[in-house]
């Protein structure tokens, strides 16, 4: 029992934060849902105050009137279910369960979410991954919107952001918090095992990218090479391609 | 109407000869051969020879039979995985461009067949133009035979106008398809460097373990047995692995390189047939005023020009000087009508140059599709082993000290 970190006592706080989301983001999708999430609560703020008005209005037509007092409960109803319908439903961080499911589309900005959620659970190697990790996931998100459902690389990228990722944040997340920079077996630590895959799944992440990328970037240079041969002098040099190898 | 005496002076110029060269079939390559075809850097040697002397000094450094041993021989196995993954990733697709190449041919080849049957309704020897014209009655002279032999040209002006189009759209084809080769190639070249570290790299592992075993014969036989019979073993098997998928990215690269002039010289074909045709077309319309009198209106000839023109700068000169010399010949010569069969004969030897070509580029097509069909079925037995060791071995997911990057 050894080089106790003091984090580790007051770890259990984190708790409540599991279920929703909080304010900061890692990346711009899941910042793009928060703010959807917002918009939609301000939404039906709008439609609940104007409900309870016209419902007010109503009541005054039928009764003649609601008077003073009644304007005073129609004012104190639109405050009470402003603020309520503000406050709730707050947005729910998915379950490992839900980020297994769900379009791949959907899946990073979810991933995102929950990896926001679990980020202070984590020793700050591993948080600071989190964050290039969710930078990382927004450049992927951008290809998979260009790609194709039916590419042989969907599958693979579901899998990695969808369950290895959260998979390892959860086993770890699972050892108690003293335990976790104590070495095990094989003289690795926890906190190194959780350091070493987040790399190896952040560098994954970037090659899945790149690879993505690829498409786009061959499709630009054949298109600029088609260009060289229809108006440029590429044909003439064609005759003597390169002889190599 | 000028008389020029000497009727040689009359004669078109033939245009340079169409010489189109099928290319040869591409020879099956050994990988022996294929080795050593992808300069390796001398900076770049002296690397990967302390990678593996580092490699090696650790694992003589390990206990043969503690995990360690197993988790260094685990990445003797997994060497140049991803090196023979993105070579293999491209080679899968080597066959496509060949295949594709042959079936592209009809496509061009379809329209040239076109053009030539339209061409020939007008052939001037075919349509009788040269014949005498017509008598009633065997005298008396009926009918202007010549006029309605240009006439003939107005009604077939548009029809040759769409398969010069097609042939257009045809070559953009081919081009775009050499576009993609090159970039094809370009990555191909940069998977077969790689390859050729790792070579270098199981090669300078194979010396060093025979090596390093021998000094340990006498001091440590235990480890210099394992070393022999797991890390070399696999080192071994890993060359081997590496030289095949090696021998086929070479074949595969100049297989491309095979399309890749195939459709250039398809290209030719193609440019010097709109030529000649638009060339005809303009002979013919200089001829018809200088025998019957009359203006050929051929409202397309000029279009043609400028798009056949436009294509190539080279064929665009030799056509506007060549048509220049027709007009002058035509309206000087006393023979027009041999002018413009001169002119058709152009097209034909055209056409009859791009036959010959594709029939033996064909050939060489199909022999590089066997080849090359036959070494890919040997390197995909050879991926699947590495695979199925692979999947058994595990630790093939661990950062190698092999890695090039």
């Amino acid at each position: 029992m050894n080089a106790l970190p003091p984090r580790g006592l007051t770890a259990p706080k984190a708790g409540p934060r599991r279920r929703y989301a909080g304010s900061r983001s890692i990346g711009r999708r899941s910042r793009a849902l928060k703010t959807r999430h917002l918009m939609d609560r301000i939404w039906r703020v709008l439609v609940g105050v104007v409900g309870v008005i016209v419902l007010s209005a109503a009541i005054g037509l039928v009764i003649g009137g609601i008077g003073f007092g009644g304007l005073f409960f129609t004012a104190l109803a639109c405050v009470l279910i402003a603020a309520l319908l503000l406050r709730y439903p707050r947005l729910r961080v998915p379950t490992r369960e839900q980020l297994a499911q769900g379009s791949i589309r959907d899946v990073v900005g979810q991933t995102e979410l929950w990896l926001e959620a679990r980020r202070t659970d984590l020793p700050p190697p591993a948080s600071r991954l989190v964050d290039q990790i969710g930078i990382q996931l927004d450049g992927l998100s951008l290809q998979l919107d260009r790609a194709g459902d039916q590419e042989p690389a969907m599958a693979e990228i579901r899998k990695l952001v969808g369950e290895y990722l959260p998979g390892i944040v959860s086993s770890y997340t699972a050892i108690p918090a003293h335990l976790r920079a104590e070495a095990a077996a094989g003289g690795v630590s926890p906190d190194q095992s959780l350091a070493e895959s987040l790399e190896r799944i952040s560098g994954e992440i970037e090659g899945v990218t790149r690879q993505l990328a690829t498409g786009s970037i061959d499709d630009l240079a054949i298109k600029a090479r088609y260009l060289d041969y229809r108006y440029g002098a590429a044909l003439a040099e064609g005759d003597s391609t390169d002889e190599r190898p | 109407m000028g008389t020029t005496t000497d009727p040689a002076a009359a004669v078109p110029p033939r245009p340079a000869p169409l010489n189109l060269t099928p290319p040869d079939p591409v020879p099956h390559v050994e990988p022996r051969q294929a080795v050593g075809l992808v300069p390796v850097s001398s900076e770049a040697e002296g690397k990967l020879q302390a990678k593996v002397d580092a490699f090696v000094a650790d694992l003589v450094a390990q206990d043969v039979g503690s995990p360690e041993f197993g988790k260094r021989v685990d990445q003797l196995t997994a060497m140049g995985r991803k090196e023979i993954a993105a070579a293999a990733g491209l080679s899968n697709r080597f066959l496509d461009r060949p295949v594709r190449a042959m079936r592209q041919d009809e496509g061009v080849g379809a329209n040239l067949a076109a053009l030539r049957s339209a061409v020939e309704e007008l052939d001037p020897g075919r349509a009788g133009a040269l014949a005498p014209g017509r008598k009633l009655l065997g005298f008396i002279p009926f009918g202007n035979h010549l006029k309605r032999y240009f006439q003939s040209y107005q009604s077939a002006q548009a029809h040759i106008q769409s398969i010069l189009t097609h042939l257009a759209s045809g070559k953009d084809e081919l081009l775009l398809d050499n576009a993609a080769i090159d970039v094809e190639r370009q990555k191909l070249w940069a998977a077969m460097g790689d390859l050729e570290q790792m070579i270098h790299i199981s090669r300078a592992m194979d010396a060093k373990l025979e090596q390093v075993a021998a000094e340990l014969d006498a001091t440590d036989p235990a480890k210099a047995r394992a070393i022999r019979e797991s890390a070399l073993f696999y080192t071994r098997q890993r060359t081997q692995d590496l030289m095949t998928q090696m021998a086929v990215s070479v074949q595969g690269y100049l297989a491309l390189d095979l399309v890749k002039k195939n459709n250039v010289e398809l290209v030719k074909g193609v440019d010097r047939a709109s030529t000649t045709t638009v060339a005809a077309l303009r002979t013919a319309v200089t001829v018809a005023e200088a025998m019957t009198n009359q203006r050929l209106v051929l409202e397309q000839v000029t279009a043609l020009n400028t798009t056949t023109a436009g294509l190539i700068d080279s064929t665009g000169k030799l056509l506007r000087s060549q048509t220049e010399q027709i007009h002058a010949d035509a309206a000087s010569s006393t023979i027009p009508m041999e002018t413009l069969q001169r002119a058709f004969q152009n097209i034909y030897d055209t056409m009859d140059a791009v036959d010959g070509f594709k029939l033996q580029a064909l050939g060489a097509m199909r022999q590089t599709v066997d080849t090359l069909a036959a070494e890919l079925d040997k390197s995909r037995g050879y991926i699947a082993r590495a695979e199925g060791a692979e999947a058994t071995g595990g630790g093939g997911d661990a950062p190698s000290p092999l890695d090039l990057r």
